[in-house]
């Protein structure tokens, strides 16, 4: 049996300029549903803009971005409220005050009542992540999701990884970590952008 | 979702800063004080503009703050199936309460220890500074969302308003021109009517500006 792979997620010809400096020059990226991709490159290969450009949180100087679906998506610093407790996060985020199987399965504490600054870094992040997850959608866009995380969570989180393609969702995440390979599907490398003002007249 | 359950949860959020928010109410508190106790029918004039200004420093700090503290987190709730007018209709009603309870506890000090020659006057100072501070807060966070630059530009809009006479002819064109003539009126008589206009305008103004801001920062691109 053939099935259909379809993009959820289309990214094309993405260019993005910073004041002077180009950090994406006419990249493509594409996921399907039940596919997980890695995006890699070094530090200031513009991972995490292509990532917001996708989740439709900063606009692409040029190129176009299609998606279907919900879109989660879990930024590189944890975007919770300090004086929030995890409960209260879950009830903005989607209506649920008493948590779910998720925040157990990520490991979260069991005490929701504690705001998110009194958690430790690899909590929060685990917050962070539970965050873009609720909902149910459709595309997960998680930037480096996994900072903080002890051995047990970061095995565990790509697990989820697997699970969360395995039931068709399109999963996007940006890593610095070669060891992550493997575990994907496909990997987009990114290549910092040269910096054609430093190149010398002349030279090709 | 809604903007209620927003207003809800992110009153707590703002509470729980219990450091910022007494610091935020006690500074302008206690230079009321000290002017208060100051000699002299000219610095219990001063005093009353104090007070009503430096009320507004604390509405406007507490606004600014609370959309600061939610800069990072409000694009995720957008993806999460919240409108960006929710988010800021939900604020504002946060917002509002807080400016109301401030008020209330600053006309709470300042009416007995003083009792004012035109107590609706005072009322009304109180009342358009709560009513001017708050969008004005808002736009402050929207157009300088760093904080040392948002917090710096409170301090100088303060201290502005704070420097102007009362009676003078840049009243109109700063935010609180309309509480401060009004505060002014309180201990000396005077017209209330035109400076609650003044009033009425700026918060509009201001309001628009911060919506504004607010949806175009908020927005999802593609």
């Amino acid at each position: 049996m053939t099935t259909t792979r379809i993009p959820l997620l289309a990214a094309s010809g993405i260019r993005k300029r910073f004041g002077r400096r180009m950090v994406l020059d006419g990249v493509d990226v594409a996921v399907h549903a039940g596919e997980a991709v890695a995006l890699t490159g070094e530090n200031g290969s513009g991972k995490t803009t292509l990532l917001r450009i996708c989740a439709g949180l900063l606009a692409p100087d040029d190129g176009v971005v299609q998606r279907s679906g919900r879109i989660g998506y879990c930024p590189q610093e944890p975007g919770v409220f300090d004086h929030l407790t995890v409960a209260e996060h879950l009830e903005l985020f989607a209506g649920v005050a008493d948590g779910g199987r998720l925040l157990v399965e990520l490991g979260l504490p069991p005490d929701r009542r504690t705001v998110a600054h009194a958690l430790s870094g690899g909590s929060r992040q685990k917050l962070n992540l539970a965050l873009a997850v609720l909902g149910d959608p459709q595309v997960l866009l998680l930037d480096e999701p996994y900072q903080g995380f002890d051995l047990g969570s970061y095995i565990d989180f790509w697990r989820h990884v697997r699970q969360w393609r395995d039931e068709g969702r399109a999963v996007l995440v940006a890593t610095h970590a070669l060891t992550d390979l493997d575990r994907v599907d496909r990997v987009v490398e990114l290549s910092p952008v040269p910096d054609r003002a430093a190149v010398p007249a002349g030279a090709s | 979702m809604n903007a209620l359950l927003l207003a809800r949860v992110q009153i707590r959020e703002l509470l729980r800063r219990r450091l910022a928010i007494g610091l935020l109410v006690g500074m302008p508190l206690a230079f009321y004080l000290v002017t208060f106790a100051s000699e002299g029918a000219t610095m219990r004039e001063w005093s009353a503009v104090s007070g009503a200004i430096g009320m507004g420093f604390a509405i406007a700090g507490a606004s600014f703050f609370a959309m600061l503290a939610a800069r990072g987190v409000d694009p995720r709730l957008v993806l999460a199936g919240w409108r960006p007018w929710q988010l800021v209709v939900g604020r504002l009603l946060m917002l509002s309460g807080l400016a109301a309870a401030i008020g209330a506890g600053f006309l709470a000090v300042m009416w007995p220890m003083w009792g004012p020659p035109q107590p609706v006057a005072l009322v009304l100072a109180i009342a358009t500074t709560a009513l001017v501070s708050v969008p004005l807060g808002l736009a402050v966070a929207a157009l300088l969302p760093r904080e040392l630059e948002g917090t710096l530009v409170v301090i100088v809009l303060i201290g502005v308003q704070m420097s102007v006479p009362a009676g003078s002819a840049a009243g109109p064109y700063i935010p609180l021109g309309g509480p401060q003539r009004l505060a002014l009126a309180a201990a000396t008589g005077g017209d209330v009517l035109g400076p609650v206009l003044l009033a009425l305008v700026w918060a509009a103004a201001v309001l628009l500006v911060a919506v504004l801001a607010w949806q175009r920062r908020l927005r999802l691109h593609g």
